[in-house]
């Protein structure tokens, strides 16, 4: 019984969910969960941060790949880059023509392959952080690794 | 001319590490899992460590089987 109620949608944290998408781990500092928040952060957001250095924000683009960008929308500031990456290829000319040279190229081959998949990877993960915070109830997981290594009660 | 290199508008240059670049992405996927499953948090370094050679032992053992199976099982033994 109390599961069941536990499960219904009424005690989903919707903004939660909303707070996790827009950044990663905000999600859970919302619920209360701080030690947890701040691995997903850190370890989300080096991973999308990382794909972006890797490939350039040429890896966003919901034109180019529109399935890869549904993993990569699913960390807000992706839409952002996708924005950019654009603004900056039509600024660019891009293609560029011989006599025509851009100061933007968008990359390609194994650096632009593995920028998307670590900013798509990261999005995915988010989405596991997501759905965890939207029912997950803190005070049913026992509570914050803190109190645990602080040896505070909770 | 040397172009200046500039950070996230141009790529690195780790054509030539792309495989090498499974492992901090296998990493990271250890962590965020661990994080999100275990209930205490003292114990993530481990779990997530071992989680990340696990998953690392079978990506080779895959790529091993996948070898073998090209290069002996399919391949014409009269070549």
């Amino acid at each position: 019984m109390a599961d069941k109620r536990r499960d219904s949608v009424a005690n989903w944290h919707f903004s939660a969910a909303v707070a996790a998408w827009l950044v990663p781990g905000l999600g859970h500092w919302v619920r209360g969960e701080r030690a947890r928040a701040c691995i997903l952060l850190v370890s989300i957001m080096w991973l999308w941060v990382a794909g972006l250095m890797i490939g350039g924000v040429s890896v966003c683009d919901r034109r180019q790949h529109p399935a890869w960008f549904l993993g990569q929308m699913l960390v807000a500031p992706s839409w952002g880059v996708d924005y950019y990456n654009r603004w900056l290829m039509a600024r660019s000319g891009y293609p560029s023509l011989p006599d025509r040279p851009h100061d933007y190229e968008p990359s390609y081959g194994h650096v632009n392959e593995q920028g998307i998949l670590y900013t798509s990877l990261a999005g995915l993960l988010n989405l596991l952080a997501i759905i965890d915070v939207v029912y997950r109830d803190p005070q049913r997981r026992g509570g914050d690794a803190r109190s645990k290594i602080d040896g505070v009660a909770t | 001319m040397l172009m200046a290199f500039q950070l996230f508008l141009e790529p690195l240059p780790l054509s030539g590490y792309w495989l090498y670049m499974m492992v901090p992405l296998v990493v990271v996927i250890a962590v965020v899992y661990k994080t999100i499953k275990i209930n205490d948090l003292s114990k993530l370094p481990q779990q997530a460590a071992s989680l990340t050679l696990q998953i690392l032992f079978y990506m080779v053992l895959g790529q091993a089987t996948l070898w073998l199976l090209t290069e002996w099982v399919l391949a014409d033994p009269w070549k």
